[in-house]
C-alpha cells in the first residue's frame, strides 16, 4: 500500500491484528505545521460503522488532553477506514527508540492512566491500552487512540488476540469482558495494571500463556488467574494486585486513583 | 509464457479517454468506460489482474468467480489480455469489443449475459489489435487509429484511456540491443515509452478532528457531552451502554450453589462446574452470555444471540433486520460463502447450521484431528464448549470461561 486518500506513505511504522500504521506526508488541508503524521488503516466492510467511528474519535480528539495523542483526521477510501494522528518518533513503551529507565517507564504508565481517566470522565472507554499504545514523547508519554474494532464490525466485542507471536497480548483484555461485563473503567484499569506489571518485571502475568495458537491461548486464558511476578517489591505488588483484582469493585475506583498510586512509586527510590 | 513479458508484448498505444488501461507483467487490462458508481469494482479488478499467476489459470478462475458473484450490471465492461506462449488470450466481459486487423472478434453483442467470453489470438495471425467500448463511433481501420492515439508505448502501470491498439513488433526485434540511434535505413522510428503508476480516481471522505477541525471551521460541531463512566459496583453501572452487549433475553434457569444463573437441564454449573440440585427452584432471568467465539484470526465475539457467519454476512436478511449479528470470515481463496452458516441461540443451546455453502460447515469436538461432522441446513449441530468449527479454510473455536481458583494474593 503506498497511499490512502491524499496521504502519501513514506514507510510502514507497524502493524496490528487487522491494521497497519504508516508514516505519511501531511496533506496541506490539515492546516498543521508538521511535515509528517502517523496514519492507521483498517479494513471497512460497509459504511455503517463509519459515523460511530467519527463520533468516537471526534470526542477523543476534542478532549485536547496533553496525555492523549492529538488526532487530526478520520476518513474512508475504497474499502478502508483511516485516521491520522501525531507521529511520535520516540516510539512506544513496547518499542522505544532508546532504552528507558525504570522512572521513565513508570512515568509513562502514570501519564497514560491520567489520559484514560480524562476519557472516562468524558464517558469514553479506551479498550486498547497496552505498551504498543503508550507513546513516548518529550513530556513523558501520551496514550494512543482508543480501539475502534467494535464500532466497525457490529457484534465484534473484543480483540487483543493476534495470530502467531501476538497471542500473548490477550492478557491486556480483562477476562470479565468475555463473561459479558461491559467495557468501562474497570477493564481499562485491568489493562493499565497488566502494562505496569510488564514494565516492572519484563514478563507477563500468565506464565502458561505462551502458545502461538490463538485457540490454545484462549483456552488457557479462560482457565487461568494472573500470577504477579515474585520479583516485585511489596509496594509494587500491592498496586498491581489492586488493579487486577478478579472482583472489579475491589480494583482502583478510577484510573486517576491508579495514576496516583504509580506516581507514589515514582516518589519512592527504585530498586 | 516465454521470455520477458515486456519484450514479448506488442507495442501498446493508449486511446485518450476516461477509462483505465493497466499493464503489469503479462497482463493488460482495459476498462474503456469508468462509471463513477463502480470505482470499488474497478479497484477489485485491478488488484485481481495484477496478482502473480504464472499459469494464468488462477486469475481466470478468480475472474469467473467474481462475475458469478456480482450482477453483470455491477461490473464494468473490461477486456483482460494475457500473454501466454505465442498467443494472446483475451477475456472479455460486458460491452467491450476487440478488433483484429479491423474485424470484430466474436459476434456483436456476444459479450452480454454477465459471462466471461474468451478468445485466443495466435501470433502471426494479426498485425493490429484494438480494444474499445462496444458501440463506440465507427471505428477506423487499425492503420488510421494510429493517428488518433497517443504516440506512447505503455510499458508498465495504469493510465487513463478509452481503449488500446496493439501493434505487433517485428520478429527478432526484441533480441537486438536497444538504442542503435536509428542508423538502420528504413527502420521504424521507436515509440516513446511510458511507465506510470497512476491510480484510478476514487472518492474519499474525511472529517477533520481536534485542532484541525478548530482551525478549519472555527470549532468542531457541538456534541452533547456524555456522562462520566460509572465506577465499578456503583448503582446504574449495568445500565451504562458501552456497546458490547446485545438486548436482554429472559430464560428459565436455576442458581448453582455458587450463585451462578445456569442451564437447569445440566447436572453441573456452566460457570463453576459445581453440581446442581435436581429440584432447584427455577427462575426466569436475563440470559448470561453463553460463551465466546474465537476466529483463527484472533477476533473474539461474545455469544449473546444469533450470528450469521460468512464472507459477506452484513447483507444477510437476518442481519439487515437486526435479528442477528454478522461474523465475517474471509480469506484470499474465497473459501467461505457469502452467507455460509448460522449460529442460533435457543434457550441455553447454541446451534450451528450450514446455509447451503459451497464448501460446507463441519464441527469437531476433538480438536483439529477430528472427526469433523457436517452441519447441514436441516440438522443444526448443538455446540459444546471446546468445539471447533471449520468453514472453508477458516476455523472458529466455541468456548466458555471456567472459574479458576483465585490465588491467595487476591484473597
Amino acid at each position: 500500500m503506498d497511499r490512502v486518500a491524499d496521504y502519501v506513505f513514506l514507510r510502514e511504522l507497524g502493524r496490528g491484528e487487522h491494521s497497519q500504521v504508516y508514516l505519511a506526508r501531511t496533506p496541506r488541508r490539515l492546516g498543521i505545521d508538521t511535515d509528517t503524521v502517523a496514519v492507521k488503516v483498517l479494513p471497512l466492510t460497509g459504511t455503517d460503522g463509519f459515523d460511530a467511528l467519527v463520533d468516537e474519535l471526534s470526542r477523543f480528539a476534542a478532549l485536547g488532553s496533553p496525555q492523549l495523542v492529538p488526532m487530526y483526521d478520520v476518513g474512508m477510501d475504497a474499502g478502508v477506514v483511516f485516521y491520522a494522528m501525531r507521529h511520535e518518533p520516540l516510539g512506544s513503551l513496547s518499542a522505544p527508540a532508546r532504552d528507558l529507565t525504570r522512572r521513565e517507564h513508570l512515568l509513562a504508565v502514570a501519564l497514560a492512566a491520567r489520559g484514560a481517566h480524562e476519557m472516562h470522565e468524558a464517558g469514553l472507554v479506551h479498550r486498547g491500552i497496552g505498551p504498543t499504545n503508550i507513546l513516548i514523547d518529550k513530556a513523558g508519554a501520551v496514550l494512543g487512540e482508543p480501539a475502534v474494532g467494535h464500532l466497525l464490525t457490529q457484534g465484534h466485542t473484543l480483540s487483543g488476540l493476534g495470530t502467531g507471536a501476538r497471542a500473548g497480548r490477550l492478557e491486556f483484555v480483562d477476562p470479565l469482558l468475555m463473561r459479558g461485563r461491559p467495557a468501562g473503567r474497570a477493564s481499562d484499569i485491568w489493562s493499565l495494571g497488566v502494562t505496569l506489571h510488564l514494565v516492572l518485571t519484563g514478563h507477563g502475568l500468565f506464565p502458561s500463556l505462551v502458545s502461538a495458537d490463538p485457540f490454545t491461548a484462549v483456552r488457557i486464558y479462560l482457565r487461568s488467574q494472573p500470577e504477579p511476578g515474585e520479583d516485585l517489591t511489596d509496594g509494587e505488588r500491592a498496586v498491581v494486585v489492586t488493579a487486577l483484582h478478579p472482583d472489579p469493585t475491589r480494583r482502583y475506583r478510577t484510573a486517576g486513583d491508579f495514576a496516583e498510586a504509580v506516581e507514589g512509586m515514582l516518589r519512592r527510590p527504585g530498586r | 509464457m516465454s521470455g520477458s513479458p515486456t519484450e514479448d508484448w506488442p507495442r501498446v498505444q493508449v486511446h485518450p479517454g476516461t477509462g483505465v488501461v493497466d499493464r503489469r507483467g503479462d497482463t493488460l487490462l482495459v476498462i474503456p468506460l469508468l462509471p463513477t458508481f463502480l470505482h470499488e469494482r474497478v479497484r477489485e479488478l485491478l488488484e485481481l489482474c495484477s496478482r502473480p499467476d504464472p499459469t494464468g489459470h488462477a486469475r481466470v478462475h478468480a475472474l469467473r468467480a467474481l462475475l458469478d458473484l456480482r450482477p453483470s450490471t455491477d461490473m464494468p465492461g473490461f477486456a483482460l489480455l494475457v500473454r501466454t506462449g505465442h498467443s494472446l488470450r483475451a477475456l472479455v466481459h460486458g460491452p467491450v469489443q476487440i478488433l483484429v486487423d479491423g474485424r470484430a472478434l466474436g459476434q456483436p453483442g456476444a459479450w452480454g449475459g454477465g459471462k466471461l467470453a474468451e478468445h485466443v489470438v495466435e501470433d502471426g495471425a494479426w498485425h493490429g489489435l484494438t480494444v474499445v467500448a462496444d458501440g463506440d463511433a465507427a471505428l477506423p481501420d487499425v492503420a488510421d487509429v494510429g493517428a488518433d492515439v497517443l504516440p506512447l508505448d505503455l510499458g508498465h502501470g495504469a493510465v487513463p484511456g478509452a481503449g488500446v491498439t496493439l501493434h505487433r513488433v517485428p520478429v527478432g526485434r526484441a533480441q537486438h540491443p536497444p538504442a542503435t540511434q536509428g542508423t538502420e535505413p528504413g527502420a521504424a522510428p521507436r515509440a516513446a515509452t511510458s511507465s506510470t503508476a497512476l491510480r484510478p480516481a476514487v472518492h474519499f471522505r474525511t472529517v477533520l478532528l481536534g485542532e484541525c477541525a478548530v482551525s478549519a471551521s472555527g470549532g468542531p460541531p457541538a456534541r452533547e457531552r456524555r456522562p462520566p463512566l460509572p465506577v465499578a459496583g456503583a448503582r446504574g453501572e449495568g445500565a451504562a451502554s458501552t456497546g458490547t452487549r446485545g438486548p436482554e433475553v429472559l430464560v428459565e434457569g436455576v442458581h448453582c450453589p455458587g450463585g451462578h444463573f445456569t442451564d437447569p437441564d445440566l447436572s453441573t454449573c456452566l460457570t463453576c462446574g459445581s453440581a446442581l440440585l435436581p429440584d432447584g427452584r427455577r427462575v426466569r432471568l436475563p440470559r448470561p452470555p453463553l460463551g465466546i467465539l474465537v476466529t483463527d484470526g484472533g477476533t473474539i465475539y461474545t455469544v449473546t444471540g444469533d450470528f450469521v457467519i460468512g464472507r459477506e454476512p452484513e447483507q444477510a436478511p437476518d442481519v439487515l433486520a437486526g435479528r442477528a449479528r454478522p461474523l465475517p470470515l474471509r480469506d484470499a481463496a474465497r473459501s467461505t460463502s457469502r452467507v455460509h452458516a448460522h449460529l442460533t441461540v435457543r434457550g441455553w443451546k447454541v446451534l450451528l447450521s450450514d446455509d447451503r455453502s459451497a464448501n460446507g460447515t463441519f464441527v469437531s469436538g476433538h480438536g483439529v484431528a477430528g472427526p469433523w461432522l457436517p452441519a447441514t441446513p436441516q440438522t443444526p449441530v448443538p455446540l459444546a464448549h471446546g468445539d471447533r468449527v471449520r468453514l472453508g479454510r477458516r476455523q472458529l473455536l466455541f468456548d466458555t470461561w471456567r472459574e479458576a481458583v483465585v490465588p491467595r494474593v487476591f484473597q
